[in-house]
């Protein structure tokens, strides 16, 4: 019989030969450039936090999958990094809370999560991120977030991708003024998330007191994606704020990074709910042809300062390094194999 | 092969094995998709109309979600049974009303009336659906220990394995037949496309013209 220990590694986890280090190195060296050459300055966070501390910032979402245990020393809970971003909000609100805005950071750091999904693969992911915070909320700022991500992608050769972008107060808005319970708020929700249309009528059906124009709006909402006449589809349906506001607002978002050269790379989805329940405004989401899911993204959140008392409005993305390295890895076989 | 900038154009469909392929070749059809080229030969797993810019694969239908996450199908066909027990990250834009069928929870005609539903606390479920099961009971505040099957669920309780089952009727025959009566209904069942995040987000038009073209043959055949 063999004594040694079977020589394994945990769930989701593995290493990394050179072959890929010297990928994922090829990344970083193109990608951070991009971000210290729009402002951004590197901030590194510990890998271990307080649970109660990284809870102040966190949804319920992010809470589940991070991986916890007791701290000896001191008997309370700990946990790894499930996301960066909260880590950096509560740095800016408190040891940085003297540094004038804007306050631009990008980092290159991993996270630990408890797969989402049954079939989620890694529970450690690499991510380079960007976070941006300022005084006021503008469309100018969000979008300059989307175009440096896409000018990364760019400098990185990654030419088949599509930026999505949408914003969680749409939807909001349109839920805040009906005069439903929050479980028929969660099930409208729901069904949207997963553009399911069918479940989505059967929903409507049995909830009363919502108008014909409103259902009409929340059917379609599981159509509202594509290219930029989306917007204008919507804007007819679309009758007062502060709805009318959230589209003029991605209106302006989407023209600015078109006209900064990006149109072929956007897309918006305004049925789009999903990322994590600090995410306050526009979302943005990158895809790329052969990879199942995002290659980055990311969000405004402009409560989450406050939970660490300061506020500022900010906005930032991650890009998923694993993902963006196999988007890269399908886009040159396709073209060894175009030359052939 | 085709190039790479054609293969960006081509849709890719996972189709379920068994009894639900007929009725989604019957959907297609519907939608004026030419299937007539499509899986003559049996043994074939992939299939191609490029006239239309679709491939079709046939997998095991529990394995559709899973082709259909990783984005190794653009597109896909399956039950919401298979849906709910996977619970994975998927559009599913369209109800397509085939395959439709009830989950229910069944126990043998000898133990009926003798213990209602309301009464129940703990209990052995024989099911191919342990999620599903789990949750269902858990809601209504029952623990239950769930005996995972791949098939003949109705053997179960007649050989003493568990309690009640869990598993799909379509007409109920089975169950009479091993003298296993129902006991409640937990959903109705029909099947469902589903869609790949990201196929959805790069070939937006191409996804949104073959829902609209199968919600039309779908109102049709219904």
């Amino acid at each position: 019989m063999n004594n040694c220990p079977t020589i394994s590694l945990p769930h989701g986890v593995r290493d990394i030969l050179p072959e890929e280090a010297r990928k994922i190195s090829e990344v970083e060296a193109k990608v951070l450039p991009v971000f210290e050459s729009h402002g951004f300055e590197g901030i590194r966070t510990p890998m271990l936090e307080y649970v109660d501390v990284l809870s102040l910032g966190m949804g319920k979402g992010l809470q589940d999958q991070a991986i916890k245990f007791i701290d000896p020393s001191t008997g309370r809970v700990v946990a790894m990094r499930p996301d960066t971003t909260a880590q950096i909000a509560r740095v800016v609100a408190t040891r940085m809370r003297n540094y004038p805005f804007p306050i631009k950071l990008c980092y290159n750091q991993n996270v630990v999560r408890y797969p989402g999904s049954q079939n989620s693969k890694s529970r450690e992911i690499q991510q380079i991120g960007a976070e941006y915070f300022s005084a006021d909320t503008t469309p100018e700022a969000d979008a300059d977030m989307i175009s440096m991500a896409i000018t990364a992608l760019k400098a990185l050769g990654l030419e088949n991708f599509k930026v999505d972008i949408g914003d969680v107060a749409f939807l909001r808005s349109i839920l805040d003024h009906l005069e439903i319970s929050e479980e028929e708020q969660a099930g409208i929700k729901n069904a949207i998330a997963i553009k399911d249309s069918s479940a989505l009528s059967i929903l409507l059906d049995k909830v009363s007191g919502i108008s014909d124009t409103d259902r009409t709006l929340l059917i379609n909402l599981t159509t509202f994606y594509g290219e930029g006449e989306v917007l204008e589809r919507a804007a007819e349906l679309v009758k007062g704020e502060p709805a009318e506001a959230v589209l003029e607002n991605l209106k302006r978002i989407y023209s600015l990074v078109c006209s900064s050269g990006h149109s072929e790379n956007v897309t918006i989805d305004l049925g789009e709910v999903r990322g994590f329940d600090y995410y306050t405004g526009t979302i943005f989401e990158g895809f790329a042809s052969g990879v199942g899911s995002a290659i980055f993204s990311g969000g405004r959140y402009d409560n989450l300062l406050e939970k660490y008392g300061q506020s500022a409005s900010a906005t930032g993305f991650a890009f998923d390094v694993e993902n963006i390295v196999a988007a890269l890895d399908r886009e040159n076989s396709g073209k060894t194999d175009t030359e052939l | 092969m085709t190039s790479s900038a054609l293969e960006r154009d081509i849709l890719t469909i996972a189709l379920p094995k068994g009894r639900i392929l007929k009725d989604a070749a019957g959907l297609f059809r519907a939608a004026g998709v030419d299937f007539s080229q499509i899986f003559q030969d049996k043994r074939k797993l992939i299939s191609e109309t490029l006239a239309e810019g679709l491939r079709f694969m046939i997998v095991r239908s529990q394995d559709v979600p899973t082709y259909v996450e990783y984005g190794a199908a653009d597109l896909g066909i399956a039950g919401c049974d298979v849906l709910l027990e996977q619970d994975l990250d998927l559009y599913e834009p369209l109800d397509l009303q085939i395959g439709k069928c009830r989950m229910m929870i069944a126990e043998p005609a000898e133990l009926a009336g003798v213990e209602s539903p309301a009464n129940w606390t703990h209990m052995k479920v024989a099911s191919k659906y342990p999620n599903i099961t789990t949750r269902y009971f858990q809601e209504k505040g029952v623990q239950v220990e769930i005996i995972k099957l791949y098939g003949s669920i109705e053997l179960a309780p007649l050989l003493g394995l568990s309690d009640r089952i869990v598993d799909l009727v379509e007409t109920g025959e089975t169950l009479k037949k091993n003298g296993l009566v129902e006991v409640e209904t937990m959903m109705e069942i029909s099947s469902k496309l589903v869609c790949n995040r990201a196929s959805l987000k790069m070939k937006p038009k191409r996804i949104k013209g073959l829902v609209e073209r199968l919600a039309r043959a779908v109102e049709q055949e219904g």
